[in-house]
Order: structure tokens, then C-alpha cells, then sequence
């Protein structure tokens, strides 16, 4: 839970502490309605579960509705795994198709900036390009991690150089300049070698 | 903001070396005084009470004494700062505090130890280099198997502030050092294999003029130069700076006659670090058992009368409350 400028009004207190509730109760009455025959029954589930997060977070019947949930779990442990694993399977099912479309994205844009085939597209005379190389704001590979990167580039033998000017446009962007200290050195120097009497 | 503008150069600057010495006989004298009036409120027990509270002329420390012992507890504070490897302006902060604090105070009078542990530890606070003050002790400890409680460092530092009059900003002579061993109007005129020997060997310089009063009486620039002065050996550099004065500021002699002040000042501490003060010491520790002891009596009879006043201030106020009660019952009763 991320620190909070400011104390929470009393409405998101309920609701925070409804959101906690509801997932803790929700960890064990995971059916979806592909559990249930009909559409009624599965209304009828939710029903339910609605009515037990109602009770506990308006303090209303609490030992009861505990004993409730006690039974259903002894009840339905293996129910309860089962559909763990599945929502965990769907979960990364998803993930690894979303990474995939982006790879395709990322290729299907570099085909695109590649002078070569653009030009055959546009029916212009490859030999005129210069060295038939990608230009230079192709995209790179994004690496994932920094394992990566620092395997990349050992691997390489690629030390990461700055120029001083990229080192001077950073410190800039930070609202600094490099010559920020030896001016000011200078300044108390020359000025306080000779001291003019003030009146 | 300039430096003539600054606290360093309106309240802790001094146009001669004679006014230092004239502020600190006075600070010795007072200090002396009140030692020697000492009067216990309780009545002298047989024996040994007497011993505890008299104090003799020739126990008390001279201005020349107390300048000694200041000197040798600055280098240890110095050696301290280089032991931690703090940076070279928080040491030279920390030195400067210590210094403007006993110069409105008498070392007979603190525990200066304790003082100097303070100075540390406010001047890492002022420099950004802020060090947990339990660390610290712990670090200190180690190097010189004393053990300080940090409540007492903690008691101390208000008073060290006071002292200094909150005056937190010092401007060392470090910075000009380096504006000047970067100008190559400078460095290239003179007969140094690299710019980077002169500047640490300027910094060193710089470091033992701590020792002295120059910082009292000379503004950083001036010291600045006067160490890359003393640090060039032959003469035909030592002559290109001076020329390279004339040309940047011009009234050469006076920068001149400063420079070889600051130089014999320097040659006259060194001579002071020479003297043997084992004897000086083992008064001063004698004279500081007594005048602490002094010290906490007084603390515990004004501690007594203020408690008592809080007492009789009580007693007031309950009578004044019960008078007030009985009036309200007959109003209403009428």
C-alpha cells in the first residue's frame, strides 16, 4: 500500500477496508459460471457471496457468516485449487499473447523503415543508398531487464561511453551546468582577495 | 552571496591581531574571576570539601596556556576528520566553529572534548554531510577509547550555537584554491611539473593555517594565494605570482605585506606545536575537575530555588482558587 499525501475521509476508509474484505473472501469463492448449469444458479452464487462481504463489512450476523465461509471451504478445497490454476493458466496465457503482438509490431515497423525494401516498393534504384544500411532511428531491441543489457554488452565488449556533451545535456536537463563550480570558486577568489573598506 | 556581506566578515573579522589578544584577555579574565569568587552555599565540611572548592591563582590557566591547549585539541580534531575521511570543508568548519566558540568563551569554564565532538557534529550537519550521532560516537570510540554519552553532545550543541551566534556559514579558503590553481594565466607562468601537485600541496597549506589566526584576519582569498605562495620553492615563480596579483588586482604591496604575514604566522605556529604542554595539561585537567564540580553545585542550587519558586507560584495559585470558590458559593447562595 503506497504512502498517502493526506489522511483518508471516512467514505475511503469504507471502501478500502469493503476492496480488502471482498478480495480475501473472493480467494475462496472463485466459481465462474462455467461451474454452474444455468444462468440462474450462478446469479444465485453471487448472490451469496454478495451478501456475505455485506454482512462482514457492515459488522452484521460476523460469527455467523465466518462459520459460513469455514464450511465452504472445508467443502470445496479441491473446487477452490482447480479454478486457482485455471485463472493463473488464463492469466499467462494472456500475457504471452500481448507480448507477442507487440514483437510482431516492432518487426513489422522495421520492415517498414528499411530503405531497401521501401524503395523496391517505390521502384527506386537501390545502388544510390549509401552502404545499404538501416537508418539510424531504427528501433533497437528493447531489452527486458538489466541482466540483459549488461550480458549484451559484455558479450560485445561494449563499454557504455558518454560524450561530454551528452554529460553536458543531462546535467542541463537536470538544471545544472558543469562550469557551475569552477565559477563559482572563481567568483569567491577574485573577490575576496582585496576587501574594500565599506562605510 | 558576496563575502563582505556575510556574518564572517561582520561579526568575525578583525582588522588587527591585537584586538584578538585584547578579546581573549578579556574572556580569560572573567572566566578567572568567577572561579575565584566561588562560593559554596552549603557550609564547608572538615577536610576535604575545603580542597575540592578552593582554587589558586596559579591553578588558573594564563591566555597564552589556554591558547596552547586550544591549538593541540584542534589538531586532534583535525586528525579526527582525517581518520573518518570526511570531506576537507566539513574539517574545516568544524575547526572554524571551535575556534569563534572559544573566542567568546573560556576553555576553563567547558568540557572541551565534548565541545569539539559538538563542533564536529554541527558542522557536518551545516556542510551536507550529516553522520548519526550515535555512529559517530561509536566511530569514535573506536579510535580513541572514550565513551561519550550522545545525550551530553546533545545538551551541548545548543550552547555551541549560542556561541556562535547561529552564524553556520564559513567561507574557506579551499574554493579560492581551486579558482586559482584552474587559471592558466596563473599556473602556466610558473615551474611546476603538474597543476595538480600544487593544488594538494596548497590544500595541505591551507589545512595549517587552521592552526593559526589567519582566518580572523585575512579574507580566504588572501590565504588561498599565500599557501600557493609558500608552496612554490624557487623564487622567479614565486615572483610571477606576485606579478600575476598586480595584474589581477593590483595594490601589490598590500597583498605582499599579507602574504608574508600569513607566512611567519604560519612559521610561528610551527613553533607553537613544538612546545611541550604536559605540564599546561595536567593543570588544566586539575582545574577543570574543580570548576566542573563548581559548575554542577551551582546547577543544583539554582535547580532548588527555581523549584522552589515553582512551588510557592502553586501555592498561590491554589489559594487564589479556593478564595475565588468560596465568593462564587456565597454569590449564589447570596
Amino acid at each position: 500500500m503506497s504512502k498517502r499525501a493526506a489522511p483518508m475521509s471516512e467514505a475511503e476508509q469504507i471502501m478500502d477496508k469493503e476492496n480488502r474484505i471482498r478480495k480475501a473472501i473472493l480467494k475462496d469463492y472463485n466459481k465462474t459460471q462455467q461451474d454452474f448449469e444455468n444462468l440462474k444458479e450462478y446469479n444465485d452464487f453471487l448472490e451469496e457471496v454478495e451478501d456475505i462481504i455485506f454482512n462482514i463489512v457492515n459488522d452484521i450476523d460476523v460469527e455467523e457468516t465466518q462459520e459460513k465461509i469455514r464450511e465452504y471451504r472445508n467443502k470445496n478445497k479441491m473446487q477452490i485449487a482447480r479454478n486457482r490454476a485455471r485463472k493463473d493458466e488464463e492469466v499467462r496465457r494472456k500475457k504471452q499473447l500481448a507480448e507477442e503482438e507487440v514483437r510482431k509490431q516492432q518487426e513489422a515497423e522495421a520492415e517498414a523503415l528499411n530503405p531497401t525494401a521501401a524503395a523496391q516498393k517505390q521502384n527506386v534504384n537501390t545502388a544510390f543508398i549509401p552502404n545499404n544500411a538501416p537508418l539510424v532511428f531504427a528501433p533497437q531491441p528493447v531489452p527486458k531487464n538489466q541482466d540483459a543489457i549488461n550480458a549484451f554488452m559484455e558479450f560485445h565488449n561494449i563499454k557504455y561511453q558518454e560524450t561530454q556533451e551528452q554529460m553536458q545535456q543531462r546535467a542541463k536537463a537536470g538544471g545544472y551546468k558543469m562550469d557551475y563550480p569552477l565559477k563559482r570558486a572563481e567568483e569567491e577568489a577574485f573577490s575576496t582577495v582585496i576587501l574594500l573598506q565599506a562605510n | 552571496m558576496p563575502f563582505n556581506k556575510s556574518s564572517q566578515y561582520k561579526f568575525w573579522f578583525f582588522d588587527k591581531e591585537e584586538k584578538l589578544l585584547e578579546i581573549r584577555k578579556a574572556i580569560n579574565s572573567s572566566a578567572t574571576d568567577r572561579i575565584l569568587s566561588y562560593k559554596s552555599a552549603s557550609p564547608p565540611k572538615e577536610g576535604k570539601k575545603k580542597k575540592k572548592d578552593r582554587v589558586k591563582q596559579d591553578d588558573l590557566l594564563s591566555v597564552d596556556d589556554e591558547y596552547l591547549i586550544l591549538i593541540k585539541n584542534i589538531q586532534k580534531a583535525s586528525l579526527l576528520c582525517m581518520r573518518f575521511n570526511f570531506p576537507l570543508h566539513v574539517e574545516a568548519s568544524a575547526i572554524m566553529f571551535f575556534k569563534r566558540f572559544f573566542l567568546g568563551h573560556s576553555i576553563m569554564e567547558y568540557d572541551i572534548s565534548k565541545i569539539m565532538l559538538t563542533c564536529i557534529y554541527i558542522s557536518c550537519k551545516a556542510e551536507d554531510y550529516y553522520q548519526d550521532l550515535s555512529h559517530f560516537l561509536a566511530k569514535v570510540q573506536e579510535v580513541t577509547t572514550a565513551e561519550v554519552d550522545p545525550k551530553e553532545i546533545l545538551k551541548l550543541e545548543l550552547v555551541v550555537l549560542q556561541g556562535l551566534q547561529f552564524h553556520m556559514l564559513v567561507y574557506h579558503p579551499y574554493r579560492s584554491v581551486f579558482a586559482f590553481v584552474h587559471d592558466p594565466e596563473l599556473t602556466k607562468s610558473l615551474r611546476i611539473s603538474s597543476v595538480n601537485e600544487i593544488y594538494e600541496a596548497s590544500k595541505l597549506i591551507v589545512r595549517q593555517s587552521f592552526l593559526t589566526d589567519a582566518s580572523f584576519l585575512f579574507p580566504p582569498g588572501l590565504i588561498a594565494l599565500s599557501s600557493l605562495h609558500q608552496c612554490v620553492v624557487d623564487d622567479s615563480s614565486q615572483q610571477s605570482i606576485l606579478r600575476y596579483v598586480q595584474a589581477k588586482f593590483g595594490h601589490q604591496e598590500q597583498v605582499t605585506n599579507s602574504l608574508n604575514t600569513i607566512a611567519n604566522m604560519l612559521q610561528e605556529s610551527k613553533t607553537k606545536m613544538g612546545v611541550d604542554t604536559s605540564v599546561i595539561e595536567k593543570k588544566f585537567v586539575k582545574l577543570r575537575k574543580i570548576v566542573s564540580n563548581q559548575q554542577k553545585e551551582t546547577e543544583k542550587e539554582n535547580n532548588k530555588i527555581a523549584e522552589k519558586k515553582e512551588q510557592e507560584r502553586r501555592d498561590k495559585k491554589t489559594e487564589e482558587r479556593s478564595i475565588k470558590e468560596e465568593q462564587d458559593t456565597k454569590n449564589l447562595l447570596g
